[in-house]
């Protein structure tokens, strides 16, 4: 399990999670058994398994998207030790505020907003000024190879590579302790993947524990310091609780 | 913006009911709105979300239940066991309550700068040119066209009535602010960019929201939290994402799956 | 002193309806500017003919009042010569058309330009008791705006003026502020009459029949016109004196001569005027 050291960010203990599918006759369908695992500052975790394992759902139960069934995950929000489980709303909108962010596999689209002022919202969230929000953003949709005609544009008519980019600009401008990342290279070209990756090292070495699934092994390999394999804790689940699985998760 | 994590709620009901003779409007109904939080209330009609959203902004009285609010003076009121004159003042100054049919929230007789600045005249704002001029930047702030500010609402189309509306309610920069369905009946497009500058002055101005919205699509863009209702009580309740993602309650499940996707 | 006319009660009101008056007069005085109901009675004149007024000077007139009554500020307009002769005829009252004289007036539309004595009483004809009833019509409504200090509609209305006209258009019926407390209609007197108003030593009565209400401003009252700093009240002017008398400082009426279009400008308080005429003519 590792040393509880100084700078151990995240505590997941005996992770339960299950779906009941109440429209189709409550179809219960298990997903987890006491998942657990530890990171640290600078730790880079990359859960691995197949499709429909869990992987998304964990990162999930961490954001406080998905409710939890049972277990234990324990954050480290400045000096204090906040249980995700069971927290109040305002509780996990403090955590997402200021410890964990999440980048997930879609961007959510706004409609008509464009995509400079999506990145730029979680800065003027934390409080920073306008001008400082907009260049930050600029910033890092210059970094993502973003051309700038699209960036006063709203997304909505972007490419699927193009949306990923600002959803990773977005998760990426302001630095927090514990970053989750839903498949963060998944629609890139070779390019972009690379301007990804530096991203990522850059909040490693920054100091974040990232916790991430990557599509491809080998992204993940080259980043990764550990390799938790979700499978430790799935369900004995059947290849037909997988098929249901997946379109749920997207 | 965002509540430290121990700081009491700005608004916390517990126990409302109210009914209409043997039609139930809300059972029983526990609400808690933090600071800087936007918490939509979402269900069909009939479930009650209406009659709650009135009763918590102090328009009707409930039968029992108690709601107690903490004011910019630090001090916390029961809402329903403050005298009317002391409940008028805090409707008028510290909330704000924005009507699905922008004529009701509006005077259509007197001119757009006067709907503005009536609040303040009514809080004893007595300096014209100062009046009109916050009635101006409100209306900009509305992306109402500045020189219709003598124009009466009622040459307004839906979408800038209820922009006025909106202008009217936040000109004593209120801390929480009711909308009941603020782009029902308005054309989409109008509604998109009603709802984008509702992000942004929620954001910019801190406002606590409590939405009353039978569209979920509207919660997802502006709400932190949601609450189910059905049939007067409330069935689930938790973060935006996480009803929209993974909703328990069977209910709350259907209502998930009905939302047609783009 | 005139005989009263036999088969009349004296000033005409049945002891029972003054005295329903009078306690209503007492709540009002207790509670300056605030619109006290009534149950006015049927008086032998229709009502927007002044029967408001009527009844509360019936109510307070005793055997010993010396009765002023004006009408635009004249004593021989029709309808003040009418209403001085009914009380001549139901009370057998010393009348007069002298001011100072006077220990009740009661006036349509102006107030005497001669400063009033605490022992004197003004009696308001009203034909709309209801300073916000143009701006919101029901009545519901405008109790609760009284009931709640709730006067920021006024302010609106002033601010409408301004916004269409730049200057505040109301000049007559002006709103005031009586006591801080209640926002009240000064009865269609002109603006200019409403600084007399305030911290006047006489007792002002007012009395709306066909509405029903009466309203009081006790002496020495606060009464202020309502404005905005930056567009401050002010009373009207002219740019030339009474022609008749030479006062520069009274309400004045224009009077048309002829088909040419000549006209003259004269005081509207008929006695005030001719008190300084007569002044003027003892010294030439």
């Amino acid at each position: 399990m590792g040393t509880i050291g100084m700078d151990t960010i995240l505590k997941v203990r005996d992770l339960d999670k299950s779906f009941t599918l109440h429209l189709q006759g409550g179809v219960h369908l298990p997903v987890l058994s006491s998942a657990s695992f530890e990171a640290a500052a600078g730790d880079c975790l990359v859960l691995g398994g197949p499709s429909g394992s869990g992987k998304s759902s964990i990162l999930k139960m961490i954001y406080g998207t998905y409710p939890v069934e049972r277990g234990s995950i324990q954050v480290r929000h400045g000096e204090t030790w906040v249980e995700v489980v069971g927290a109040e709303s305002h509780v996990v909108r403090a955590l997402r505020r200021d410890t964990i962010g999440y980048v997930s596999q879609f961007l959510r689209v706004i409609p008509r907003v464009p995509c400079l002022e999506i990145v730029a919202e979680p800065l003027l969230v934390r409080g920073r000024s306008r001008a400082q929000a907009l260049e930050r953003a600029a910033e890092l949709l210059t970094r993502l190879n973003l051309p700038k005609r699209l960036w006063d544009l709203p997304p909505t008519t972007f490419s699927g590579g193009e949306q990923q980019r600002v959803n990773i600009a977005r998760g990426f401008a302001e630095p927090v302790p514990l970053l989750l990342l839903d498949e963060p290279t998944a629609s890139l070209d070779a390019d972009n993947r690379e301007a990804v990756l530096s991203l990522i090292e850059e909040a490693r070495d920054g100091g974040a524990a990232i916790l991430a699934i990557f599509h491809d092994v080998e992204q993940g390999a080259r980043l990764a310091g550990r390799i938790v394999d979700v499978r430790d804790f799935s369900r004995p689940a059947s290849r037909a609780t997988q098929d249901v699985m997946e379109p749920l998760q997207n | 913006m965002t509540a430290r994590l121990d700081e009491a709620p700005l608004l916390q009901a517990t126990g409302i009911t109210k009914r209409y003779g043997q039609q139930v409007g809300c059972l029983a109904v526990d609400v808690s709105l933090w600071s800087g939080e936007v918490l939509a209330i979402v269900g069909e009609s009939g479930s009650g979300k209406t009659t709650l959203l009135r009763v918590l902004a102090g328009q009707l009285a409930p039968e029992a239940g108690s709601a107690r609010y903490r004011q910019a003076d630090g001090q916390t009121r029961d809402i329903y066991r403050l005298s009317e004159p002391q409940r008028r003042h805090l409707q008028r100054s510290e909330w704000g309550f924005v009507f699905q049919t922008p004529a009701d929230g509006l005077r259509l007789n007197v001119s757009a700068g006067a709907n503005v600045g009536e609040r303040l005249m009514a809080l004893g704002a007595r300096h014209y040119g100062d009046i009109r001029g916050s009635a101006r930047s409100w209306l900009e702030r509305l992306e109402i066209d500045v020189t219709r500010i003598d124009e009466r609402p009622s040459a307004f189309s839906g979408g800038m009535r209820q922009r006025l509306q909106i202008a009217r309610n936040l000109v004593t920069g209120p801390r929480l602010l009711f909308m009941d369905e603020p782009t029902g009946g308005l054309d989409v497009s109008v509604q998109a960019r009603l709802l984008d500058t509702l992000r942004g002055l929620v954001r910019d101005m801190g406002l606590s929201v409590l939405l009353v919205t039978h569209d979920l699509g509207v919660a997802r863009l502006l709400a932190d939290r949601m609450m189910v209702m059905k049939e007067g009580r409330v069935v689930e309740q938790g973060l935006t994402d996480q009803i929209l993602e993974d909703p328990q309650h069977a209910y709350a499940q259907l209502l998930v799956s009905s939302i047609l996707q783009a | 002193m005139t005989e009263q006319e036999a088969g009349y009660n004296f000033a005409y009101l049945d002891e029972q309806t003054k005295r329903m008056i009078r306690r209503t007069l007492l709540k009002a005085v207790a509670i300056p500017g605030y619109q006290v109901p009534f149950a006015s009675r049927e008086m032998p004149m229709p009502f927007g003919w002044g029967t408001g007024g009527v009844q509360v000077t019936a109510a307070i007139l005793g055997p010993d009042d010396v009765l002023k009554v004006i009408d635009q500020g004249a004593d021989d307009t029709t309808n003040a010569v009418s209403i001085r002769g009914f009380f001549r005829r139901t009370a057998g009252v010393e009348t007069t058309e002298d001011t100072e004289a006077a220990s009740i007036i009661q006036t349509r539309h102006r107030i005497p330009e001669t400063p009033l004595q605490p022992h004197q009483i003004l009696v308001y004809q009203v034909p709309i008791p209801e300073p916000l009833r143009f701006l919101e019509p029901r009545e519901t409504e405008t109790r609760l705006m009284h009931a709640l200090q709730d006067y920021g509609l006024m302010h609106v209305k002033l601010y409408e003026d301004i916004a269409t006209h730049g200057h505040i258009a109301t000049t007559y019926a002006y709103p005031v502020k009586v006591n801080r407390r209640y926002v009240t209609d000064p009865s269609p007197t002109p603006k200019f009459d409403n600084p007399k108003m305030n911290r006047s030593s006489a007792l002002q009565l007012f009395g709306a029949g066909r509405e029903q209400r009466i309203y009081a401003i006790p002496p020495d009252t606060e009464v202020v016109s309502l404005d905005f700093e930056d567009h401050p009240f002010s009373i009207q002017a002219w740019d030339r004196p009474c022609a008749l008398c030479g006062a520069s400082d009274t309400f004045l009426d224009e009077v048309v001569m002829d088909n040419e279009g000549q006209r003259l400008f004269v005081c509207s308080d008929s006695d005030h005027c001719r008190k300084r005429q007569d002044a003027l003519q003892e010294v030439s």
